[in-house]
């Protein structure tokens, strides 16, 4: 990796460096606005010798992914063989975590100190949350709240998921107030339209 | 938000302190310094008394301010909750005092005065922590409610701001009650800026989930979709300090950005809110 040990590239178009640690989110508005923004984020991060973990949700499943990266150019199976990336579905992924969000934060940072042991130079996680149900919301919000202050030491960077057309103006003042940065394409580049 | 499925896991997360305020008044913080905007003795009973109890309950010392009317309401609940006032003020955990007898103490020509007003807190409370008995204390006091109810704002300001300072200087959580109409435009001219910039948290509403609806249907039926150029302004816009729910930041967000539509979403809302009152629960 180059540049100071603690910048990795973003790898969106417009967006440089960005620090370890940093917890972002954007809104999409369907499978082809989420796939411009995932795959050339996780190709930076393949690039910059970090573990890559996909959790894929509805319009862009596992499947999807994978091969959103291959017409990219990248070998999602090599990758995966490799132990480079990780692409599981939201029910795979979560179901494993019987508990709550610390739990699930939990697993989140023994994958960084795995991922470190392992020689790679950090972790690179996206999430989907289109399956987050309404009855749920607040108790996800509060799930993000946390990882967005437990991450910030850690050696981390996330970009999550938020499709816009399910999300009301109160929902989206909640994700971004529990996020370190939103990202936006208002046109052809990507920019931060918060970062704290 | 949609109508997939959610892995159990998320669903048996934590209770948010985002969806009520009791967690919040449960666990203020060492010097948070909170206040709740209320209109029926109902809701304003129930927190002061949940402040109290829980406090308590965690073995601090709690210092009530309270008019002698209200705290025939507070003392009432307080006792439904299972405690005895009158033995906890034997022990020394609760401390009363009448806000009507306490405020001509300080003020002068109709303000505050500091230098009176806050040695007085600062014995109060180190009376409070009874020589280290206890270390933790709360403080809930409707002093600078009363100023603000007689049209004293200048003054109820001033006090608040008092309060603010000794509650860091003193370490102690201060909860706050303001006779304040959320849905009521004036109290943005002046009053609820006050509030915000005085204190960490606002609670703005007994019924979170309800104020989020309403709030929500509001902003959609006057205004339509946040999309486009206002997404970008909604996202890129930073509140002011305190913390409130997403709700009340949205009213604010609105009476900032689109003030001409900031009245006529706070009449809806209040409609919407009223209809639902009036519809028998499910």
């Amino acid at each position: 990796m180059s540049g100071p040990m603690h910048l990795t590239d973003c790898g969106l178009p417009g967006i440089k460096a960005i620090p370890y640690g940093i917890h972002m989110c954007h809104f999409f508005r369907g499978q082809d606005d989420l796939a411009a923004a995932l795959v050339p984020y996780f190709a930076a991060g393949l690039r910059s010798n970090e573990r890559c973990i996909w959790i894929t949700a509805p319009p862009l499943h596992a499947g999807d992914a994978a091969a959103a990266l291959e017409q990219a150019g990248l070998d999602a199976l090599a990758l995966e063989r490799k132990g480079a990336l990780l692409i599981r579905d939201y029910t795979d992924w979560y179901a494993k975590v019987d508990s709550d969000a610390a739990d699930i934060l939990g697993r989140w940072l023994h994958e960084e100190e795995r991922a470190i042991a392992d020689g790679y130079s950090g972790l690179r996680i996206t999430g989907n949350t289109s399956f987050v149900q309404s009855g749920d919301w607040s108790a996800f919000m509060d799930y993000e709240e946390l990882l967005n202050r437990e991450q910030s030491s850690r050696r981390i960077v996330t970009l999550c998921s938020y499709a816009l057309g399910q999300c009301s103006a109160v929902d989206v003042l909640d994700v971004v107030r529990r996020h370190a940065g939103t990202l936006d394409r208002p046109d052809a580049g990507w920019q931060f339209l918060t970062s704290c | 938000m949609g109508p997939l499925s959610g892995p159990r896991t998320i669903g048996r997360m934590k209770q948010s302190s985002h969806t009520s305020w009791r967690k919040l008044l449960a666990e203020p913080g060492k010097d948070g310094h909170i206040v709740q905007l209320y209109q029926d003795d109902d809701f304003y009973g129930e927190a002061i008394s949940h402040f109290t109890a829980e406090g308590i309950a965690r073995g601090e010392s709690v210092i009530l301010v309270a008019t002698k009317a209200h705290w025939q309401n507070i003392s009432g609940r307080l006792r439904g909750k299972g405690f005895d006032p009158e033995q906890l003020f034997r022990l020394g955990q609760l401390t009363l005092l009448d806000a009507d007898d306490m405020l001509p103490k300080f003020m002068a020509s109709n303000l505050p005065d500091g230098g009176i007003f806050k040695p007085l807190a600062r014995q109060t409370i180190e009376k409070a922590r009874a020589g280290g008995k206890f270390p933790r204390v709360r403080w809930w006091g409707e002093m600078v409610n009363c100023l603000y109810v007689e049209g004293n704002v200048k003054g109820s300001h001033r006090l608040e701001q008092f309060f603010d300072q000794v509650a860091h200087e003193e370490t102690v959580a201060i909860f706050c009650s303001f006779l304040m109409d959320k849905f009521d435009p004036k109290i943005y001219d002046e009053a609820f800026g006050n509030v915000c910039r005085t204190h960490s948290h606002v609670i703005p509403a007994d019924d979170y989930a309800r104020h989020r609806l309403v709030v929500n249907r509001a902003v959609t039926e006057v205004i339509g979709d946040i999309k486009g150029s206002l997404l970008q302004s909604l996202v890129s816009w930073k509140p002011d300090a305190s913390l409130m729910p997403s709700s009340q930041a949205l009213l604010l967000w609105v009476k900032e950005h689109m003030p001409r539509h900031f009245e006529p979403v706070l009449v809806r809302a209040r409609e919407l809110e009223n209809d639902s009152q009036a519809r028998p629960s499910a």
